[in-house]
């Protein structure tokens, strides 16, 4: 009898154990079920802007504002964001390819702006780019999106603004 | 969920129980249930890349070929009148009752929790957007190109298509998620496991306690509710092995050896690392050690087809070639060299805690059980616990081989955590099957 009690605490204490480590891996705010139930309808660019704050609503923005044949330049990967920063995932070129697909993308360089087709875009992002360009238009990429004609002036900016640059 | 969605998973599921139908003379209902699922995805899979991508049949619409594909299995299965048949044992009596009420709660709760989250959220992590989710979607684009292609990076082009093409199905009967696919491989995974085992020890509380514990394993768990390719691996490459070296498998008929070897061509055709030929060699020897020789010689006839069925459809620069199974032993053998060379104990070190954190527990209590049935029980070791120390050997191998052919190996942390989830299922398996399990069944 008492093997059996103890075998059957051993088992209740190895599943008890399990459970609890299981749950802590769990722990990611994106991966409980609370935005399941506070918003169960929510859709895929919400959801996906939950897990990218930042990050995917700039996707989205620049997803509306170019058609699909642009070509988009981001910040080199040398560009260096705070950790906090969460406009730092576009230097990932694949990630940011393949949610920006078909649009052709790729890191900007000293012949980016040499010979530019039509619908070439540049990125503003962590004071990036730190050069003057002759634009078309300038969009500010923030809550809303704001736009305006003239050059880009690196100087007319804060660091902080997110935006596009139509070359 | 559209109708066609519903009707795509119910055709899988139905090809899937089909196949099995004839392949396998007697299943507990819930093996027969899980493989039916992990097979039909698998056939369906290579069967769609063969004669559509492949031979360009003009069969674009995935239903329309897997309903072909399912009255092809029932007029055979009407032909050859096969049927597996369900076996089933005395129900345990006493209080284990309670405790199968409970592990069947706890289970409940962790493949809701896994279902829900995997229908919730899209798929999210960077390496599933940017190259298994983006080559779907390529392909339902229609752009073949790009798909045996790859994009610019040279490893997409290499990671075999399962779980792309998985995606792409979805996405084809109008899904907007795929990542129902992930849940329903982890369910799978738990049935056979929770099937298999009350089969080998005639207990239904066994098998529970073994699917339970699996599942709970933190590592297992959080990998069902992403979309890579590791839940897929762990379940193809764990149950292979145990069907293969299933022991109260009587070899009569090469049922075993043809599913064992679908499932570990599956799991080739998911993950690039060649971890399934561990267990094709330790197939070899056993067959030719036992003089069967025919069910070697059909086991590689499937094994090997399929493995070399990417490499050989995949379009490659000039500077690099699809690794077959022959690359693969040349560069593993020049890597063995390499690896002698380098300071081994130091990348283990470093690796050791994502390892720690993926295997945690289970890892020491399989030694401790192994260590107990040799010393003190007597027995002989079984060809599943060979497979299970052979793998985990493999994967410290892998480890440190990887170290020195990647530059950037110290920043996988990540990928060896997730890496180290393969063996767990077979950890459990090897655990709850024991002698000693066993005795604290007959106390109950």
């Amino acid at each position: 009898m008492k093997y059996k009690v103890l075998l059957v605490f051993l088992v209740l204490v190895l599943i008890f154990l399990r459970l609890q480590s299981a749950i802590n891996s769990l722990k990611p705010f994106y991966l409980t079920l609370e935005p399941l139930i506070l918003r169960p309808h929510a859709t895929y660019d919400e959801k996906m802007s939950t897990i990218y704050p930042v990050y995917f609503d700039y996707i989205t923005a620049v997803k509306s504002l170019t058609p699909e044949d642009s070509t988009i330049y981001l910040p080199p990967p040398t560009t260096s964001f705070s950790y906090e920063n969460e406009m730092r995932r576009l230097t990932n070129l694949a990630i940011t390819s393949a949610l920006l697909f078909p649009r052709n993308v790729s890191f900007f360089d000293d012949k980016s702006l040499i010979n530019t087709e039509k619908n070439t875009y540049v990125v503003i992002t962590n004071g990036f780019p730190q050069i003057k360009i002759k634009a078309k238009q300038i969009y500010i990429i923030g809550e809303n999106v704001e736009n305006g004609f003239g050059n880009y002036d690196p100087t007319s900016l804060n660091n902080s603004v997110n935006g596009l640059i139509q070359i | 969920m559209t109708i066609q969605e519903i009707l795509y998973l119910f055709l899988i599921f139905l090809s899937g129980l089909l196949t099995v139908n004839l392949l396998i003379k007697e299943l507990t209902w819930q093996e027969h249930l899980g493989l039916s699922f992990l097979v039909g995805f698998g056939n369906h899979s290579v069967l769609y890349f063969i004669f559509v991508l492949r031979m360009g049949l003009p069969l674009q619409n995935n239903l329309v070929f897997l309903i072909c594909e399912t009255v092809l299995l029932i007029l055979f299965t009407y032909v050859l009148k096969k049927k597996t048949k369900h076996v089933s044992f005395p129900k345990e009596k006493g209080k284990v009752k309670y405790l199968k009420t409970f592990l069947l709660l706890i289970s409940g709760f962790v493949l809701l929790y896994t279902f829900l989250q995997c229908i919730y959220w899209p798929v999210h992590t960077p390496d599933a957007i940017y190259l298994y989710d983006f080559r779907a979607k390529l392909l339902l684009r229609g752009n073949l190109d790009r798909f045996f292609g790859g994009i610019s990076f040279y490893f997409n082009q290499l990671y075999p298509p399962f779980t792309s093409l998985m995606h792409f199905f979805l996405y084809q009967t109008g899904a907007e998620n795929p990542k129902i696919y992930y849940a329903l491989i982890f369910i799978a995974l738990y049935l056979v496991i929770v099937g298999y085992v009350k089969r080998i020890t005639k207990s239904t509380f066994l098998g529970l306690l073994a699917g339970t514990l699996t599942i709970l394993t933190p590592s297992i768990w959080w990998n069902s509710t992403l979309a890579s390719t590791n839940i897929t691996l762990t379940a193809y490459i764990s149950i292979a092995t145990l069907y293969l070296f299933d022991p109260t498998d009587k070899n009569t008929y090469f049922g075993n050896a043809i599913l064992g070897a679908m499932l570990l061509g599956f799991s080739a055709w998911t993950r690039i690392e060649p971890f399934w030929m561990v267990i094709a060699f330790l197939v070899f020897i056993k067959n030719i050690f036992r003089l069967k020789i025919k069910n070697l010689l059909i086991f590689f006839a499937i094994i090997l087809p399929l493995s070399y069925l990417w490499p050989s459809s995949v379009i490659t620069p000039p500077t690099l070639s699809a690794p077959t199974p022959i690359s693969i032993i040349k560069t593993e053998v020049y890597r063995i060299k390499l690896v002698t060379n380098t300071n081994s104990i130091e990348t283990i070190k470093y690796f050791s805690h994502p390892l720690y954190e993926s295997w945690g527990i289970v890892l020491p209590l399989f030694f401790g059980v192994l260590f107990a049935e040799i010393v003190f029980m007597k027995k002989s070791v079984f060809w599943i616990q060979i497979s299970t120390l052979a793998l985990t050997l493999t994967t410290i191998y892998a480890i440190i081989s990887f170290s020195t052919a990647f530059a950037g190996w110290a920043g996988l942390r990540d990928s060896v955590y997730r890496m180290a989830t393969m063996t767990i299922p077979l950890y459990w398996v090897n655990i709850i099957k024991s002698n000693a399990w066993k005795k604290f069944n007959q106390f109950i």
